[in-house]
């Protein structure tokens, strides 16, 4: 499932791919294939990218229940 | 006396090898840094590397059992499936964005992946221009070179095709 949480967070940063990767350690792949829903990260990954972000985890990586 | 010939020459080109990554990393360091992601697909590619190597060498038992590449020297067959693990390694990781480490500068590898082939072809050259033949009988002949810049322009058609498909977008800015 795509993390469109944290391409809007992102953009709203107003960071490139490049960017969010060199502040988080990551290559812009990984970065790429965490908002396509291609990769899982670790949560110290997810970490990192919520205080390059300024966001909490829920924020950016808690799914919204939809399904009532 | 050629083996310690052979043995000589791969401890000095170990020792280049190893002068040339740490030149093409920016930290100066031998060894390349890799995000968690890189580190699983490159785990990935070694494990089809080595499958792939180990299904090669059941293959080569048969036909060598029953005589059919008598004209090609074991040295070839085993380069080939050496050469063959490497490129399922690598085309695994190129493909899944995990080929460059974090501290490699590309632009320096890329210099040293023209140097060698640049080396590589020299012995070609010498021996076509010289009116010589290249072929499978004679161990560690042009044809060694010859089988490593074909590996190495498959490589770079791999890496130029996963560059050309990959979304505008993601190429760059996300």
């Amino acid at each position: 499932m795509k993390n469109l949480k944290l391409k809007s967070a992102r953009a709203a940063k107003d960071l490139s791919q490049e960017q969010l990767a060199d502040l988080c350690g990551v290559s812009r792949q990984t970065i790429s294939s965490i908002e396509k829903g291609d990769y899982n990260p670790t949560i110290n990954l997810c970490i990192s990218i919520c205080k390059a972000l300024g966001k909490t985890l829920d924020e950016l990586f808690w799914e919204d229940d939809t399904a009532g | 006396m050629r083996s310690s010939g052979l043995v000589f020459g791969l401890i000095i080109g170990l020792a280049i090898a190893a002068i040339l990554i740490k030149a093409a990393n920016k930290d100066g360091k031998l060894k390349t840094k890799y995000d968690e992601r890189q580190e699983a697909v490159r785990g990935k590619a070694y494990k089809y590397s080595f499958y792939t190597l180990l299904f090669f060498d059941v293959l080569r038992i048969i036909p060598e059992s029953g005589n059919l590449l008598t004209g090609i020297s074991s040295f070839y067959i085993s380069l080939f499936g050496i050469l063959l693990g490497c490129f399922v390694l690598c085309v695994h990781s190129i493909w899944n964005g995990a080929y460059w480490g974090l501290n490699n500068n590309k632009r320096t590898y890329f210099i040293i992946f023209i140097f060698a082939t640049v080396i590589n072809a020299l012995p070609v050259i010498g021996c076509l221009s010289s009116g010589g033949k290249i072929s499978f009988n004679e161990d560690l002949s042009p044809m060694t070179n010859l089988m490593v810049i074909v590996w190495l322009a498959l490589i770079g058609v791999v890496a130029l095709i996963k560059k050309m498909i990959t979304p505008k977008e993601e190429n760059g800015e996300g």
